[in-house]
C-alpha cells in the first residue's frame, strides 16, 4: 500500500469544481512533484489532505490511518504536515520558539525537554538557520521564512512534507541553496516530499514523479522526461 | 531580577495576610479591593493575554459567582459556596466558550460584552419575577476572613498566570495568539487550548464575585453584573501590561489606589480618569506600566 494515498477526491466550492475525482499515491522516500497552472488545484488539494478543507468526495489514507474527517493537529501528530504559501510565521515569537511550539505539539508522543532542544537545534541547522533562533520571526528574509516554515514542519517530526511553493519569490541563488537543503533532507532524513511549485526547473530537478493538475484533473502523470514531452501539458502551459 | 520580583510579590501578599491584625477597618478595605482587582485581572490575563481574545465580559463570571453564593448562603458552609461560585463560574465557561471561542477579534470583544449584558437582564428579569429586588444576607464571615481569602484568591491567580505562561499549555495559547491556523497545522489543538484558557480564566472571578457579595451582604443584579467591572479589568490589564504576570498586579494597584483617592475627592471624575488612562496608555505606552518600568530599568 501507498504512503500516501489519494482516492478518488473531489472538492466542489459553489459552482466551481476545483478538485475532480483526483487520485495518486506517493510512496515513501519520494519527492512528488504536483504542477498546473493557476487555479489548478494544487493549493486545494492540499488543503484537502492536510484536513482545512474537508473533501465533496472521496478519501486520503496515510501511513494506513484514513485522515479524512480529522483535523490539522491530529494529522500532524499522525506525521504529516504542511507550509504555506503565503507564510504564517507567529511573527511575534522568536524563530526557536517557532519550532518549539511545533515540537511540543506536532510530535506523536510528549518529548523531554532535552528532546524538544534537540529537535529545535537539529530543525534550524536543517535549513540554515542556526545562527538567527534568537530573532523575532517577523525579522527573518521572505527567504528567511520560508525556510521557518521547513523548519516549523520538521520540528513537528513529520514523516511527509507537503511544501506549497516555497521557492516562490526567492532569486535564483537563494532557489539553488533551498534545492541542496531539500534534496539533503530527502537522503538524511528519509523525508516525504510532496511539493507544489511554479519555478518549473526546480520541479522537475527535485521530483521523482510528477502530476499535472488542470481545472482539478489529472492530465498527465509521470518522471520528469516524461512530463517534459508530453503534449497537453505543453498545450496547457505554453498555449 | 526575577527572584527580586518574586520577594515583591510574596511580601505583597505576606502584608495583605497581615492588615486584619493591624485593625484598620479603612485599612482592609483597600487591601480587599486591591486584591480583588489584582485576582480579577490576573485571571483575565489567563485567557486574553495569551490568545489574545480579548474579553469584554468578564462582569458576567464574577455575576455568576455572586448569584451562586445568594442562592446557597445560609444552606452550605461559606466555604463549599466559594467553591461552587467558582465552580459554576466555570461551568457557565466551558457552555459558552464553544459558540463565543468561534470569533475573534473585534467580533470576541463585542459578543463578550453582548453576552455578559444578556445574562445581566436574565438574572434581573428572573430576580423581578420572584419579586425581589435585591437581597440582604444575613450571616456573613468576618471581614478578616474575607480579607484573608480574598488574599489567597489574588496569590493563586498570580500563580495561575505564571504558571500558564511557562507550560506547554501556554506555548501553545501563544501560538495561536500569534495565528490560528498556522497553530494548528504544527499540531497546536487550538479549540480545546482555547475552551481550557476560558474556564480557566473564568472560576476565580466567580469566587471573587461571592467574595464581593459577601463583603456587602448585598445583593442587587444590575450590581452583580455591572458592566464597569468588565471595563475596568480591561483597563488595568492594559495600562499594566499584558507581556508579563506582574502587569495585571501593577495596573490594578495603581488603579485602585487612584480610585480610593479619587473616591474621596472627586468621584464623578473617576471614570473619566480610567478612560483616559486607557487611550493614553493605548496610544503612548503599548506595553504598559510593566514595559515603562522594564525599560527604565534597562536605560539605568
Amino acid at each position: 500500500m501507498a504512503f500516501l494515498d489519494i482516492k478518488g477526491v473531489s472538492k466542489r466550492f459553489g459552482g466551481l469544481m476545483a478538485l475532480n475525482d483526483v487520485t495518486l499515491q506517493v510512496e515513501q522516500g519520494e519527492i512528488f512533484g504536483l504542477m498546473g497552472a493557476n487555479g489548478a488545484g494544487k493549493t486545494t488539494l492540499f488543503s484537502v489532505i492536510a484536513g482545512h478543507v474537508a473533501p465533496t468526495a472521496g478519501e486520503v489514507v496515510f501511513d494506513g490511518t484514513r485522515l479524512t474527517g480529522l483535523s490539522p493537529s491530529r494529522i500532524c501528530r499522525l506525521g504529516l504536515c504542511r507550509t504555506f504559501q503565503i507564510v504564517r510565521p507567529f511573527a511575534g515569537l522568536t524563530v526557536a520558539e517557532n519550532l518549539r511550539v511545533a515540537a511540543l505539539y506536532g510530535s506523536a508522543r510528549k518529548l523531554s525537554t532535552r528532546e524538544i532542544a534537540q529537535v529545535v537545534e537539529e530543525a534550524l541547522e536543517a535549513v540554515d538557520l542556526a545562527d538567527r533562533g534568537h530573532l523575532d520571526a517577523a525579522q527573518l528574509t521572505l527567504s528567511g521564512q520560508k525556510r521557518l516554515e521547513i523548519a516549523r514542519a520538521l520540528a513537528t517530526g513529520a514523516k511527509l512534507v507537503m511544501l506549497d511553493e516555497v521557492m516562490a519569490g526567492l532569486n535564483p541563488t537563494e532557489v539553488s541553496a533551498m534545492l541542496d537543503t531539500l534534496g539533503r533532507l530527502r537522503t538524511e532524513r528519509g523525508l516525504t516530499f510532496v511539493i507544489v511549485e511554479h519555478v518549473i526547473g526546480a520541479l522537475m530537478t527535485l521530483s521523482d514523479r510528477i502530476l499535472v493538475l488542470d481545472h482539478g484533473e489529472r492530465i498527465a502523470f509521470g518522471t520528469p522526461e516524461e512530463i517534459g514531452n508530453h503534449e497537453r501539458v505543453a498545450e496547457v502551459y505554453f498555449g | 531580577m526575577k527572584s527580586f520580583g518574586m520577594i515583591i510579590r510574596i511580601a505583597l501578599a505576606v502584608f495583605g495576610a497581615a492588615v486584619p491584625f493591624i485593625g484598620s477597618p479603612y485599612l482592609m478595605g483597600v487591601v480587599f479591593q486591591v486584591a480583588m482587582w489584582i485576582a480579577l485581572a490576573q485571571s483575565w490575563s489567563m485567557l486574553s493575554a495569551t490568545t489574545g481574545y480579548l474579553s469584554l465580559g468578564h462582569a458576567v463570571f464574577y455575576g455568576v459567582g455572586a448569584y451562586v453564593c445568594v442562592l446557597l448562603t445560609g444552606k452550605i458552609p461559606f466555604e463549599l459556596a466559594l467553591l461552587a461560585a467558582a465552580g459554576s463560574a466555570a461551568l457557565f465557561a466551558a457552555l459558552v466558550g464553544m459558540p463565543v471561542l468561534r470569533v475573534r477579534g473585534p467580533y470576541f470583544v463585542i459578543l463578550t460584552y453582548g453576552l455578559s449584558e444578556l445574562v445581566r437582564h436574565i438574572v434581573m428579569r428572573i430576580e423581578s419575577a420572584l419579586g425581589s429586588f435585591g437581597r440582604m444576607i444575613f450571616d456573613v464571615p468576618a471581614t478578616e476572613v474575607l480579607l484573608w481569602w480574598m488574599v489567597g484568591l489574588a496569590v493563586l491567580a498570580t500563580l495561575g498566570a505564571y504558571a500558564i505562561r511557562h507550560s506547554r499549555f501556554g506555548a501553545g495559547l501563544a501560538a495561536i495568539r500569534e495565528d490560528e491556523v498556522a497553530a494548528e497545522t504544527v499540531g497546536v489543538p487550538v479549540t480545546r487550548l482555547k475552551l481550557l484558557a476560558f474556564v480557566a480564566s473564568a472560576a476565580i472571578p466567580g469566587a471573587v464575585g461571592a467574595l464581593a457579595l459577601l463583603r456587602t451582604s448585598y445583593f442587587e443584579p444590575a450590581q452583580a453584573f455591572d458592566p464597569v467591572i468588565s471595563f475596568t479589568i480591561v483597563t488595568m490589564a492594559l495600562v499594566g501590561g499584558t507581556d508579563t504576570v506582574r502587569g495585571p498586579i501593577l495596573g490594578a494597584v495603581g488603579f485602585a489606589l487612584l480610585s480610593e483617592l479619587l473616591w474621596s475627592s472627586l468621584p464623578q471624575l473617576y471614570m473619566i480618569v480610567l478612560g483616559l488612562t486607557l487611550i493614553v496608555f493605548i496610544l503612548f505606552v503599548p506595553r504598559g506600566l510593566s514595559g515603562l518600568f522594564g525599560r527604565i530599568g534597562r536605560a539605568s
